[in-house]
């Protein structure tokens, strides 16, 4: 009989089915572990969130000057002042973060109250902006504006004029408060 | 040479044999995590004035981050939350900031079921909780929508995904801080925790 244990020519061989098994052990084992540690990796995940906040300067309001009303004339029917071109008018700057936009608002009638307590008198504000120190080229604001631009200084100016009819007034001083409310956007 | 044929042939079989247990060990292996922003992913504070105070995002804000973690629903997840110590314009400007966290497990991305994480940093919860979640679970339909309600990407099988999700909020404090940007970064960790 002839001798054919030992032969690597023969599968039948021990010695060839044992290098078959460590090979097969050995491919095995390296398409096992590669998945087992994708499978780990895959297991863990990170991800980042970014948290923000921007912060401004507030918003500081100065007068400059008030608004000034000449004596009124027993004749005079209405006050008016021109807030575009008016020398009488009240002057205000916003100061604030250079280049923010900012919403300005305000109530067009306010009532003045006689230092007497009794009569009243409704005056009408007319309020022009500009973000150059230059009362003839402002612009006429509505009640509510919302597309002004601090300037590079961070200034806003403003001229306060308005209208008020006397005609039925009670001779003496009327006060009241005018609001306006400057706001980042 | 006819031998040596035979013994390449023996040698092939077993390997294609190898190839599919690969397979199958691969089925068996849990689902990978999936973790997605589904917001802008910037916790957003917008602006603010200086000594303005305390400012909060809090859970149910329009501004909240939500991050969805889709994985195997037999698992629990183990979430580490590393929020940055302040928000910083620079090494000597900082803004205070208090992270804030919740997450739900039931299936879907709802806030007003969300559970505040026991700490402010981690939390291990089960990705779907069988007690609180929708009847029947997100995988017994077997569906594959894709719609963000915990029930994407089931293919049936053991290797059945759902989504759990997170909401992150906070709120920071502004005194009389120097004006700019303030930045910070939360980093997320998530990880099966069984």
């Amino acid at each position: 009989m002839k001798e054919t244990v030992g032969n690597p020519m023969n599968p039948f061989d021990p010695t060839l089915m044992q290098r078959i098994v460590t090979v097969l052990l050995l491919t095995t084992a390296c398409t096992i572990f590669p998945f087992k540690m994708i499978a780990q990796d895959s297991g863990t995940s990170r991800i980042s969130i970014t948290a923000t906040a921007r912060v401004v300067k507030s918003i500081e309001m100065r007068t400059i000057r008030d608004m000034s009303f000449s004596p009124v004339q027993p004749s005079q029917q209405q006050i008016s002042i021109n807030a575009l071109n008016d020398a009488n008018t009240g002057k205000m700057i916003a100061i604030g973060n250079a280049n923010a936009q900012i919403r300005v608002s305000f109530v067009r009638q306010r009532t003045l109250t006689h230092a007497s307590g009794n009569g009243t008198l409704t005056f009408t504000y007319e309020i022009a902006g500009n973000d150059q120190d230059d009362q003839a080229s402002a612009e006429l604001l509505q009640a509510d504006n919302r597309d002004l631009t601090l300037n590079s200084e961070g200034r806003y100016y403003f001229w306060i004029g308005g209208q008020v009819n006397v005609e039925n007034a009670k001779p003496g001083n009327y006060n009241g408060d005018f609001t306006i409310e400057v706001e980042y956007i | 040479m006819k031998n040596l044929l035979i013994a390449i042939a023996l040698l092939i079989v077993p390997l294609r044999d190898a190839n599919a247990q690969m397979l199958a060990l691969n089925v068996d292996a849990p689902p990978g995590i999936t973790v997605t922003v589904l917001s802008d992913g910037v916790l957003d504070f917008g602006t603010l004035i200086q000594n303005q105070g305390q400012v909060s995002i809090n859970l149910m804000d329009p501004g909240t981050e939500v991050i969805s973690i889709e994985g195997d629903h037999t698992k629990d997840l183990y979430v580490t939350l590393t929020p940055p110590p302040s928000l910083q314009l620079d090494a000597a400007n900082t803004l205070p900031f208090t992270l804030g966290a919740s997450y739900s497990n039931i299936g879907e991305n709802n806030k007003s079921q969300a559970i505040d994480f026991p700490n402010s940093l981690t939390a291990t919860f089960p990705i779907y909780d069988q007690n609180r979640g929708q009847k029947p679970p997100p995988w017994a339909n077997n569906n594959t929508n894709g719609n963000g309600n915990g029930n994407g990407n089931n293919s049936g099988g053991s290797n059945t995904t759902v989504k759990a999700y997170l909401y992150l909020y906070g709120s920071t404090t502004v005194g009389n801080d120097r004006a700019g940007t303030y930045t910070g970064t939360i980093n997320l960790t998530v990880s099966y925790a069984n």
